[in-house]
């Protein structure tokens, strides 16, 4: 795992704080009441089921049925967390991208070997996580970055 | 030998005031019509090298160009990718958001385009080998910027 960041690398976060995982299975325990609405989360997945015609259409790699995958699970959590509209799409390696905020983004980039990507702000502060398996969610970083986004 | 960009070449330093226009040419760079992409600032791979990238993101300086030859620029551009490739539109991007963190831009001067007003955005040398640094500029750009579509898009 990597914590790093673009502003500052003398003033990391560390796993404990940030970088420490917590599974859904734990987010669940904790107070934990699930949107209502899922309008948004409906229009993010059906940009889900997209993402193959639009890796062609660009030129880019399939993505693996993982990397879907992992986007879904990962996606269905962030709602949980913050419920907003997030853009889904692929880039160039293949990889499937959770696009969250406006003014200021979170980025969640699902690879095509499993691992995920997680880049966003924590404070002032910009941080990279990088996980091996979708099950090892960064849930205090998630937590975090989705609830300075602002209104997206 | 006399410069032919010397009457009519913006200055060669870019102001950090100036604003510039990255050209769209997939409807998949830009979101509800809103939103731009974190792939729309994505530097091509250097095909002598295929494991790296380029770091430098071409862009024009708007505050130099006409609105008509902006998107004559657009359209020639677009042609030149290929028969079905269109013009949407910019992302636009404030030159004193993109400065820091190793970011800079310079003026490049096109004579193939005819175009004084071009420019690059350059990334950290850093970013043509660590993608994950790469990916982290590219969303700076990204929520830096603002979407415009070209004038007479059925968007409009």
């Amino acid at each position: 795992m990597i914590d790093v960041h673009l502003s500052d690398t003398s003033d990391s976060y560390t796993d404990a704080s940030i970088g420490s995982a917590t599974s859904v299975a734990t987010m669940s325990e904790e107070s934990h009441n699930p949107p209502t609405d899922i309008t948004d989360l409906t229009a993010a997945l059906e940009d889900l089921d997209g993402v193959i015609d639009e890796a062609i259409e660009d030129g880019y790699p399939e993505p693996t049925p993982q990397a879907i995958e992992n986007a879904r699970l990962l996606v269905k959590t962030m709602y949980d967390i913050r419920p907003m509209r997030y853009d889904i799409y692929p880039m160039d390696d293949g990889e499937v991208v959770i696009d969250g905020g406006s003014e200021r983004r979170i980025g969640v980039f699902c690879y095509s070997d499993g691992s995920v990507l997680y880049i966003g702000w924590a404070g002032d502060e910009r941080v990279r996580i990088h996980r091996d398996s979708p099950d090892d969610i960064p849930y205090e970083f998630l937590n975090l970055a989705l609830h300075q986004l602002g209104d997206a | 030998m006399a410069d032919p960009y010397a009457e009519t070449s913006p200055p060669g330093h870019v102001d950090s005031d100036e604003t510039l226009a990255r050209s769209i040419f997939s409807r998949n760079h830009v979101r509800r019509q809103t939103k731009v992409t974190f792939k729309a600032f994505d530097p091509p791979r250097n095909s002598d090298r295929p494991k790296e990238r380029l770091r430098d993101i071409s862009v024009d300086r708007f505050n130099f160009l006409e609105e008509a030859r902006a998107i004559q620029l657009g359209e020639e551009r677009a042609a030149r990718r290929g028969v079905n490739v269109s013009f949407y539109g910019w992302a636009m991007i404030r030159v004193g958001d993109i400065r820091g963190d190793g970011r800079d831009v310079i003026s490049t001067p096109s004579e193939a385009e005819d175009n004084p007003a071009h420019s690059d955005i350059r990334l950290p040398q850093s970013t043509t080998t660590n993608d994950e640094e790469r990916k982290d500029h590219l969303m700076i750009l990204a929520e830096c910027s603002t979407w415009v579509s070209r004038p007479g898009s059925i968007n409009d």
